[in-house]
């Protein structure tokens, strides 16, 4: 009986022998075993193996699909609350806001973020309504503290029995350096799930390029809030230069103000750094 | 083989290949889109167009991984070979499936915006000048860009149009995509998750890909360095003994210019030819003389032992060469002949 051939040719394990030659081998296997595509019989050697090839990479990419799609992190309780119909004082710094008149709920009042539909800004309607009191419709979102109202419609509200309105008191709260993510108000509110993060930061980009409010996600709570919307120390929008700190951790210097419930942080964004 | 062009060749082996395939595929996106989801331990569910890219998105990087890897599986274990037939099937598929995560892509960061979309690719995000935060969008563009451009040029129109040398240059782009993708994930998706299992997932893919070439390129390399030596009669070269060669078998001999013949034995002739197929450079020696045809082992075209020509009514043509045998010992010239010339078979004794 000839040796076992150790060559990589032939596929018995033993026997079948015709003839072995060193580094190659001939044997009945060998022989049979070549697969020609247009010839499905001369798949049959082989069947068994390709069959377990088959099993084993449909049971490798089933258990792949679970565990990616299954173990993912998770982006937050923000969600679209529905149709809601506000109404309070328009106030801009520059983002527009509108702050509730105080009820049982927010005793100090409830300042409310205000964006368009899609990745649009209000800001050009928003302009020639500030100070005066509006009754607005939208659609509502929210996320934690913060609250978003993506606009469909604002008209000047009915007279308020207390008199005429008065600009919210804006209250200064001093030098902060701050960690934290910038992102757009909109997708980090709920719209997206997720709305953060830097494979989201194109789209943040775009928002907020757009016009829609630009938020602070700080690592830690500043006043019980995570949540702060940001500006210039001029009190103006972000200049260009937020765009390569957007989706990034970041540090950042500056002065945090609050009107109603909400939460301003005005700083030279290009002078963010890593943290 | 086809002797005139069809949109698909089918063949029962075609039929079960793409059938299984596109079973895989429904497979793993039905799990992670539908079912994988039930087992999330989140607040909310992600949004159906984040699912969808992901999902995708690493079937895409999947099937980009398999296709490189059944090359060198099946230079290792010749049983891989019936997976690489019909491989430029799943290329399309993964062409197909790459579009769908890009425009999901597009259609959910992109969109709505008061400008246009796909500016707003290009424009959402410009921060060259730093690793974290790199436009990473840009690679899966260019990896885009190449798994369409292959997947139209996959037919075998393209390949007699462009020459298989360099239609064989630009399906290896197929490595450079490959590259694209893993730098689209890592600058990309695996900044922005703090689960490992993506990161653990890619890196055992690339360094499945790197080793199978390497351990491929090795043997390869110890194969291709035994070059045939001159014989004392110029111009010929010692091939090999004539018992080296199996009946209906093929032996490889590389030329001291890095030009590898293969020689085949059959019913007690010899005859030599090329080792490149003409069809897609497929390793002839590595095949078998079946029908009285020398035929390659990739996609199984056929070639006439004496005269290289396919079959009629085929038209492709080899390279031959003249052989002698002295005392057991194959000898054989060097030069080639012109593609499809008649060189009389040899006799083993």
């Amino acid at each position: 009986m000839l040796p076992r051939c150790l060559c990589d040719e032939c596929l018995c394990d033993e026997g079948g022998w015709v003839e072995c030659l060193g580094d190659k081998c001939r044997c009945e296997m060998s022989r049979r075993h070549f697969f020609i595509g247009w010839s499905p019989a001369s798949a049959r050697p082989i069947a068994a193996f390709l069959a377990a090839v088959v099993v084993s990479g449909l049971i490798g990419l089933g258990g792949l699909a679970m565990a990616l799609g299954s173990r993912v992190d998770d982006p937050g309780a923000g969600d679209i609350t529905g149709d809601r119909v506000l109404t309070g004082m328009l106030v801009e710094f520059p983002y527009p806001v509108l702050v509730l008149d105080p009820d049982e709920t927010y005793p100090a009042g409830h300042a409310v973020l205000l964006s368009g539909g899609g990745k649009r800004g209000v800001q050009g309607e928003a302009a020639k309504l500030a100070g005066q009191r509006l009754q607005i419709s939208g659609t509502g979102v929210r996320r934690g503290s913060i609250d978003m109202l993506l606009v469909g419609e604002m008209k000047a509200a009915p007279a308020s029995a207390s008199g005429p309105p008065q600009a919210p008191a804006l209250v200064p709260m001093g030098e902060w350096r701050l960690t934290g993510e910038i992102c757009d108000g909109k997708c980090v509110t709920g719209v997206m799930r997720p709305g953060n993060g830097l494979a989201h930061k194109a789209c943040a980009n775009v928002c907020i390029m757009g016009g829609v409010p630009p938020v602070l996600v700080t690592t830690s709570k500043v006043a019980g809030t995570n949540f702060l919307l940001m500006g210039d120390p001029a009190g103006k929008a972000l200049p260009d230069a937020f765009r390569d700190h957007v989706g990034l951790p970041r540090q950042m210097e500056g002065t945090v103000e609050r009107i109603a419930d909400l939460l301003i942080f005005r700083t030279d964004v290009s002078r963010a750094v890593v943290p | 083989m086809s002797a005139r062009y069809e949109p698909v060749g089918w063949n029962t082996s075609k039929i079960v290949y793409d059938v299984v395939a596109l079973l895989a595929i429904g497979l793993y996106l039905s799990l992670f889109m539908w079912l994988a989801p039930r087992f999330q331990h989140i607040s909310l569910p992600l949004d159906g167009f984040t699912v969808r890219m992901n999902a995708f998105g690493t079937c895409a990087f999947l099937l980009m991984t398999l296709i490189l890897c059944v090359g060198p599986a099946a230079r290792l274990d010749r049983r891989f070979l019936p997976l690489l037939y019909n491989r430029r099937h799943i290329g399309v598929m993964t062409a197909a499936i790459a579009l769908t995560h890009a425009w999901t892509a597009v259609d959910w960061y992109f969109t709505y915006s008061p400008n246009n979309r796909f500016e707003m690719v290009l424009r959402g995000n410009t921060s060259f000048s730093q690793v974290s935060g790199f436009p990473f969008e840009l690679f899966g563009i260019f990896a885009l860009f190449m798994l369409v451009l292959l997947a139209c040029t996959s037919h075998d129109f393209w390949l007699k149009f462009l020459t298989p040398p360099v239609w064989k240059a630009l399906h290896m782009g197929l490595y450079a995509a490959y590259a694209a993708v893993v730098l689209h994930i890592a600058l990309g998706a695996l900044q922005a998750v703090q689960n490992p299992l993506l990161a653990v997932v890619v890196t055992l893919c690339a360094t499945l890909v790197g080793a199978l070439h390497v351990a491929a390129s090795r043997r390869e390399k110890a194969r291709d360095s035994m070059v045939a030596p001159p014989y004392r009669e110029s111009p010929w070269v010692v091939a090999g003994p004539v018992a080296a060669i199996a009946e209906d078998h093929g032996m490889v001999v590389h030329l001291d210019d890095g030009e590898p013949v293969a020689i085949f034995r059959h019913q007690g002739h010899l005859s030599a030819v090329t080792n490149l197929c003409a069809h897609q450079n497929g390793p002839l020696g590595e095949g078998r003389v079946v029908d009285g045809c020398i035929t390659c082992p990739w996609h199984g075209f056929q070639y006439r032992l004496a005269d290289g020509r396919a079959p009629e009514p085929f038209t492709e043509k080899l390279a031959t060469y003249r052989l002698r045998v002295e005392d057991g010992m194959i000898l054989l010239d060097p030069r080639p002949n012109p593609p499809g010339t008649h060189v009389a078979p040899v006799p083993v004794r």
